[in-house]
Formats: C-alpha cells, structure tokens, sequence
C-alpha cells in the first residue's frame, strides 16, 4: 500500500533509545514539549527547540527527512498563516500601511513565531508517532483518562476507536483513490478547472466512499467480536517496559525545558 | 462426540424483505480434526451458518452445540469464541493495530492472557503460518498472502480447536491463495485443527474430507470430494460450474472415450489420459 508507506508519522520499527522509552513517559514528556512549544516566542528558545528535536530525530533515527516529511505538505496551509499575520496583525514598527493592509516587523515577526510554532509542533508529534506503536498511544491515553471511568465513561474503548480510526486512513485513501480512477474512467470531470463542475462531480464520490467505509467498520467489528472482544473491562496488556533511568531522564529533559521557557518568556 | 453439533437451525436477517429463511432446516455435524467445506453460490447461506458457529449471530430456532457448549447459553458466547476463531474475507479489514504483534496480541489480551504470556504467544502463532520475523512489521506492507497469513495468526493465538475460513481465499491472488491452502492444510495435517473452509471454488473444494453443498439456505448434499464434485447434475442443480477435470471426463466419455475413474484434479485427469495412451 502506497499510501500507508509514504503517510509521515506511521510507526517505524527500531531500536533506539526514543523507541525502549516506557510510553507513558513519553506521552507525557512529549506533552511537557508541546507546552514549550506553544510558550516559546524568543529566538533563544526556537533555537533550543529545534537543537533538541533535531538531537531526538538523531537519536530515534528518525532522521529529519522524516520528521518534516509531513510539513511540506501543509506548506500552502504555513505561508497562508504567515501572510494573514504578516499582512493584517497591526504590529510595531510599521513599515507599509494601505486600506486594511497592515506590513510591520511586528506582524512579520508574529507571522513566522506562529508558522514555526506549527512546524515544530508537526515535528514533535512525528517522532512520537514513528517511534510509538499505535496500541501504546491508545493504552496510555487511556490511562491518561482512567480517572474518567469513574463517570462510567469508556476511555479505553474511545481510545481503540480513535487508535483505529487513524489507522484506517491510508487504507480508506487508496480506496477513495480507486473511486477517483473509476469515476473518471466513466469520464467524471474531476480535473476540470471549473469549481462548479468539479464540485458536482465530487458528490458522487462521497457516497461510495462513505458505504465502502461503513462496509469495512462492520467487517471490522465482527472480526474483533470474534477475536473475543468485549470492550475495556476484562483486557490484560501486552507487557510494556517499566520505569527506567532513561525515562526519569526524558522527563526531567522536557521538564527542565518547559522551566526554562517559563522563566525566560515570563 | 462431534465438536459442532447443529440441528434445525432456521435464520432470517432482520428486515429483509421477502422474509425469507436464509438457513432453512440445517443439521450440521462434524468431528473434531474434521476439515470440511461448505460449497454453494453466493447467498445460499454458507457464511449465515458459519456465523451462527462463532455465535456472531444469534440463534432464533434450533439447536447448536460447539464442543458440547450450548450457543443458546449466554455464558459460552466467550468460550464458544475462543473454541472456534474465524478468518473473514478481506485481510485489510481485521487488522486493529499497524503493527503485526500488536494485532495478533487484541484476542490474547481479550482473553486475559498473562503480559508475560503474550509475546510467546504471538512468536509461536507467527511461526505456524510462516510469518515469524515480522512481529515489528506493518501489516499493510505485506502482499495480500502474508496479509491474510497475519489475521490467520492473530486467529491461531488463542488456539481455537476449529478455524472457519469464511472465503478467506477469495480476494487473493494465485500465489497469495496457495499460501493460504498450504496452511490450512498444514493446520489440518499437522496441528489436527478441525477446519471449515468456505468457497464456491472447486479446486478448493477437493482438499476437504467432507463437502456440505448448500443452496437456498439448506444443505442439499454432503460427502466426500469424489462423489459430490463428480456429480454434475448435481452441482448445476446448486448454480455452480463442475470442477473443469470433471467436464473434460463427462465430454470425453460422450464422445466415446471412456476414463477408469472420473479424475477431480488436472494432475488426475493428466494420468489417466497418460495411461489411457
């Protein structure tokens, strides 16, 4: 499957450091990191920032080919970003003004603080992703929100279902792919540079895709009744590792970071 | 004592509008190291009955019992479960995890397996289709064989005593569907795993011991290999085609030339007509 192959942040087997981290250190240090991400405004930070997850991306072998494989893809999605800033926010230092218009060092600087917040924090999940398998996310989400079945709310059956959800979208991509070639196979206008025309021969692909999607979740759900699935409450757990000297150590790391970010953006 | 045991089984999917049976008065037996396959055209309610073997349908009127457990008894629908696993038809919709061992770990963990248990577990399951080494691979990475070879081991995990194939041949290719009949005919050889096989493919059909051929929601004949597949009445009456060795021998002796024994296979066919020169 094309798809599955190429799709940034599939889980990559190795063994790495980053990879025997107990999962749940990690989900909560990648947490910690996302805090910093989202606190960090200074060049001094992003700077730092980016030295460690260029270090994680060595140290998982991830490598950075990887790790902002997924960014080019929304490259369209950043420049819109940074231009609405760099355009619109009313910042300091103004250096052209017209109508609505609004250019200013400032605006540029809040444009590309923005634009790299997105980046990194694309990059973050991606070592996360490739070096977390599917089923230690879910478990550790789960946990995460254990305290909430005291409200009877199934938190490990929701975390399958969103752990498979997402596991399913190259699968459900190829098959859309199919649709696409078949539709225009029967002359379906779906390249025309007409939005009208593109818009209407996009309808009759939703509803194949959306059967073809119903069809697999029922063959789905009868596979894992018949593999004995009864929901969270009687699964034991794949054995996962325990606490180690290097998970104390990813946590005080991201720690330690989340506390120089606060200090230094106070 | 058989290890499935049906009798009367009647069943009608709900909201179906012609109200009609799709399984219409089964008795269905088989011993335990059986291998069986249920052949017949589509809808003539060979996967409904399977179905009903796994308990992922409910029974509404008759009697089945899997390895003496009572289906009826809502107590055995885990047991019966784990007695007889089945592997369904299209590999890409089983899997729940991307990556191999921790999808062959779901029906260990639903069943309580120790931590420390399931990774052996997994590795042994791996082994007996052939597929130890990818424990750590995706699932979607592989052909549609090895796919298919992978939901069989998350199957073969829990150590059912029967495995259902519910035309689990149907979406692979040549290659992919003789791994799949060298494995189940190891399972049956080697392991003794009691095996249903369902298809409406006559060269598969030929590895059984026994074929049940069923039509319009009954089994209208079962036996073995040699008489159900040498009848050709028979299997026009169901809407199938005749295996082409079969056909070969019915022209053959129409024009005149007359076969020892009506060969099922081309292997067979190819001998006798050897010996016939």
């Amino acid at each position: 499957m094309m798809h599955s192959a190429i799709l940034s942040g599939h889980y990559l087997p190795n063994d790495t450091p980053i990879h025997r981290l107990n999962p749940r250190a990690k989900i909560i240090s990648f947490f910690t990191l996302l805090a910093v991400v989202i606190i960090t405004r200074s060049t001094v930070g992003y700077t730092a920032l980016g030295l460690l997850l260029l270090s994680l991306a060595h140290l998982s072998k991830t490598g950075p080919r990887i790790v902002f494989s997924g960014i080019r893809r929304v490259g369209l999605f950043l420049l819109l970003i940074f231009l609405m800033n760099a355009l619109f926010f009313n910042g300091d230092r103004p250096l052209w003004e017209y109508a609505f218009f609004h250019i200013s060092v400032g605006g540029i600087a809040q444009g590309a603080n923005v634009a790299l917040k997105v980046i990194f924090l694309m990059a973050l999940s991606s070592i996360l992703m490739t070096t977390t398998t599917p089923m230690e996310i879910t478990d550790t989400f789960a946990w995460l929100l254990s305290p909430l079945q005291r409200l009877r709310i199934p938190v490990h059956d929701f975390a399958l279902m969103i752990s498979i959800a997402i596991q399913f979208i190259p699968v459900l991509a190829e098959e859309s792919e199919t649709i696409i070639k078949a539709q225009t196979a029967r002359a379906a206008k779906l390249d025309s540079p007409k939005l009208r025309e593109k818009a209407n021969a996009l309808l009759p692909l939703v509803l194949p895709i959306f059967i073809s999607a119903f069809r697999r979740a029922d063959e789905l759900a009868l596979a894992m009744e018949a593999r004995g699935f009864r929901g969270g409450k009687f699964r034991t757990r794949k054995s996962s590792p325990g606490f180690t000297r290097l998970d104390f150590a990813a946590l005080t790391i991201s720690i330690a970071f989340c506390a120089a970010a606060v200090i230094l953006h106070r | 004592m058989d290890i499935i045991e049906a009798k009367n089984l009647f069943y009608t999917y709900e909201g179906e509008a012609s109200q009609r049976y799709s399984l219409e008065g089964i008795d269905f037996r088989m011993k335990a190291g059986e291998f069986v396959v249920l052949l017949g055209q589509n809808g003539s309610g060979k996967s409904t009955l399977a179905k009903h073997f796994n308990g992922l349908l409910p029974l509404q009127q008759g009697n089945l019992y899997i390895a003496g457990l009572d289906v009826r008894d809502p107590a055995n629908l885990w047991d019966i479960r784990r007695k007889c696993g089945m592997v369904f038809q299209n590999p890409d919709n089983q899997f729940i995890s991307s990556v191999i061992e921790e999808d062959i770990a779901f029906g260990l963990e639903n069943y309580d397996f120790p931590p420390e248990q399931i990774a052996a577990e997994v590795h042994k399951a791996l082994a007996l289709v052939g597929m130890a080494g990818f424990e750590k691979k995706s699932p979607h990475m592989l052909s549609g064989g090895q796919k298919q070879r992978v939901a069989l081991a998350g199957v073969l995990a829990i150590s059912p005593e029967i495995i259902i194939f519910d035309e689990s041949t149907a979406m692979l290719d040549i290659q992919g569907r003789q791994e799949i009949l060298q494995t189940i005919q190891q399972l049956h050889q080697a392991e003794h795993k009691s095996i249903i096989h369902i298809t409406h493919r006559m060269e598969e059909a030929v590895l059984a011991d026994r074929i049940d051929l069923m039509k319009a929601g009954r089994i209208v004949a079962s036996g073995p290999p040699r008489r159900i597949l040498a009848d050709l009445p028979l299997l026009t009456s169901a809407n199938l085609l005749p295996p082409l060795p079969v056909r070969l021998y019915e022209d053959l002796r129409n024009a005149g030339i007359h076969l020892a024994e009506c060969p099922l296979t081309i292997h067979e066919l190819t001998e006798q007509l050897c010996r016939l020169s």
